[in-house]
């Protein structure tokens, strides 16, 4: 089993994962379950400000006041509610779909949770990768709105102090080597929010996409995940077209992971990112940041190493180590609460 | 894993018979021509020497029934079971058509049960499924290799039973937009046929009719990171073969 750094683990998780199958997979599971939400995204710090991040998308009510909802987090620990099979703890990143209502007006909030998605955090081809369950519960919570905040309690996973990701957004750069890492940060906030609801990502099970399969963005878009060959070289491609899963982020283009059996290769493509922050007053509409991270320094050899090359058009460019902590953290890029 | 079952035949094939002194026991057990007919003209004893030393036959010898050595062959209409419990508890049941083929050699000898599977319905925790539904091939395969013995009964009947290792692989791709599901538990078993001639005869052998019984208990997949706590293969079937020769 391996326990890659946050950074580096994405890459070595598919490649590793082609070696065996994992354990046993659910029956007559559906893939792709998730429903298009049209609402505002909130982003949060975690307890460890360094590694963990929480995302919510809240969508517009119905009549009846019942509104779509995805939360995302992304930690080296992102405990669940229930437990997913085969995802033991620590789990790397975690997403919860359901609806979201909200009585009286003393913040009293029910969510139900129709989904939970989990990614381990130790990864390998023996791992299940990411799973589902889709057992439905609820959540309480109060939440609090407070000028372009959102306080969240009630929940250890999901509370805190959000902000909207619009706001947070508008603060980026793109001039320097660290706004170019802090574009990155905010991108792989998205693509580790999609691979969480990739079935069987970072696993073994990832072997099922020899018939691709296409996922939703949760805003816009989609991710296709394919795997060709089955004698190396082994080749799993991650293809993002508008994938958009938190609002004002955008990705266009193919993670390619090479491997032999061995799970030693390489990774190769380039991911477009566009960072757009919504707005609701023309006015206020600021220039999207529009750039590239190319897959092209990682290497791997039972873990990943190297790193992504991160170029902002017409801006600054750098270099993310795939190894260690995300530095600079999404907090510090965000200024995030 | 058949590379054994080939080999355990060529040594059944080429094992030497000894005659017994009883001209009439002697109908009862396979001659090297039975076992090989190309070994005819070495077994079949000189004339001169048949002349000088050949017992006098009895006045009304028995009908001479096929033996208990050489191959058999059927083949195997039936339903298989396959119970998987998963390291998390999660109970799985797999009921599928079969439609194999049996094959041994010898009174005591090397066998091979090998069956293709079409898993029809498959249940998880409670829920059941029709595979058709969700899965865009329905396959697996079913092997039980070892090692069995042979006994003849009244009204023309034949026995077979031995253990053996087993091993199942069910494989079920995705219809689009669904997961994929395959399992390869590995364990030990055993199989049992009984036969019953006809009195019909095919390429110099008996045609038989009979049924099957194979059971197993799994207890390995390391192609599923071994989530396998454990589990059960049964599978009934009919069969219709080729017994010995007659």
């Amino acid at each position: 089993m391996t326990r890659p750094s946050r950074n580096g683990g994405r890459a070595v998780l598919l490649a590793l994962s082609l070696a065996a199958c994992g354990p046993y997979g659910e029956l007559a599971q559906k893939l792709d379950v998730t429903a298009r939400i049209a609402g505002d995204t909130w982003i949060a710090a975690g307890p460890n400000r360094a590694t963990d991040t929480r995302v919510l998308l809240v969508g517009r009510p119905d009549p009846n006041g019942v509104a779509p909802f995805a939360f995302t987090c992304v930690a080296d620990d992102c405990p669940t509610p229930v437990p997913v099979k085969n995802v033991p703890p620590p789990i790397g990143a975690a997403t919860l779909q359901g609806t979201w209502s909200e009585v009286g007006s003393g913040g009293d909030a029910t969510l139900r949770v129709a989904y939970t998605y989990a990614t381990p955090a130790d990864t390998g081809a023996q791992a299940g990768g990411s799973q589902r369950n889709d057992t439905p519960y609820a959540l309480h919570l109060t939440v609090v709105r407070t000028g372009n905040r959102l306080v969240v309690s009630g929940d250890p996973q999901l509370s805190g102090t959000y902000v909207a990701l619009s706001d947070a957004l508008a603060g980026l750069g793109t001039a320097t080597a660290r706004d170019a890492a802090c574009a990155y940060q905010v991108a792989s906030l998205s693509i580790q929010g999609s691979e969480t609801r990739i079935i069987g990502f970072g696993g073994g099970g990832m072997v099922q996409y020899r018939q691709p399969a296409t996922y939703v963005g949760t805003i816009a878009g989609s991710v296709t995940v394919s795997m060709s060959g089955l004698t190396p070289p082994i080749e799993m491609r991650i293809r993002y077209d508008g994938f958009e899963d938190e609002g004002g982020v955008r990705l266009d283009g193919t993670q390619v992971t090479t491997t032999g059996w061995d799970g030693k290769g390489s990774m190769s493509s380039v991911v477009r990112f566009t960072i757009a922050p919504p707005s609701l007053d023309p006015a206020t509409v600021t220039t999207p940041i529009t750039g590239g991270i190319d897959y092209s320094g990682i290497t791997l050899n039972g873990t990943a190493s190297g790193s992504y090359h991160v170029t902002i058009d017409g801006g600054g460019t750098g270099d993310v180590s795939a190894v260690g902590a995300p530095s600079p953290s999404v907090a510090e890029c965000l200024n995030l609460p | 894993m058949i590379a054994p079952f080939v080999l355990a035949l060529a040594l059944g094939a080429a094992e030497p018979v000894t005659l017994p002194l009883d001209p009439a026991a002697a109908a009862s057990v396979a001659s090297p021509a039975e076992v090989d007919p190309a070994l005819a003209g070495s077994a079949a004893p000189e004339p001169a020497l048949a002349t000088s030393v050949a017992p006098t036959p009895p006045p009304n010898p028995p009908a001479a029934g096929p033996s208990l050595g050489g191959w058999r062959h059927a083949f195997a209409v039936g339903a298989q079971v396959n119970w998987l419990i998963s390291n998390e508890d999660s109970q799985y049941q797999f009921r599928s058509a079969s439609f194999g083929y049996h094959g041994s050699v010898g009174a005591r000898g090397a066998f091979l049960d090998l069956a293709y599977l079409v898993p029809l319905q498959a249940r998880q925790d409670g829920a059941t499924y029709s595979t058709a539904d969700y899965y865009r091939t329905r396959a697996g395969l079913d092997l039980l290799l070892g090692f069995n013995l042979r006994w003849a009964l009244p009204r023309d009947l034949e026995v077979e039973a031995g253990p053996g290792v087993h091993g199942t692989f069910i494989y079920l791709p995705g219809k689009e937009g669904y997961r994929e599901f395959t399992a390869s538990p590995l364990g030990l078993g055993a199989s049992g046929t009984c036969s019953w001639r006809t009195g019909k005869r095919w390429l110099s052998r008996a045609v038989t009719l009979g049924g099957s019984l194979a059971a197993a208990w799994d207890f390995s997949d390391p192609a599923h990171a071994g989530d396998l706590a454990h589990g059960w293969t049964l599978r009934l079937a009919l069969t219709v073969g080729l017994g010995g020769r007659t």
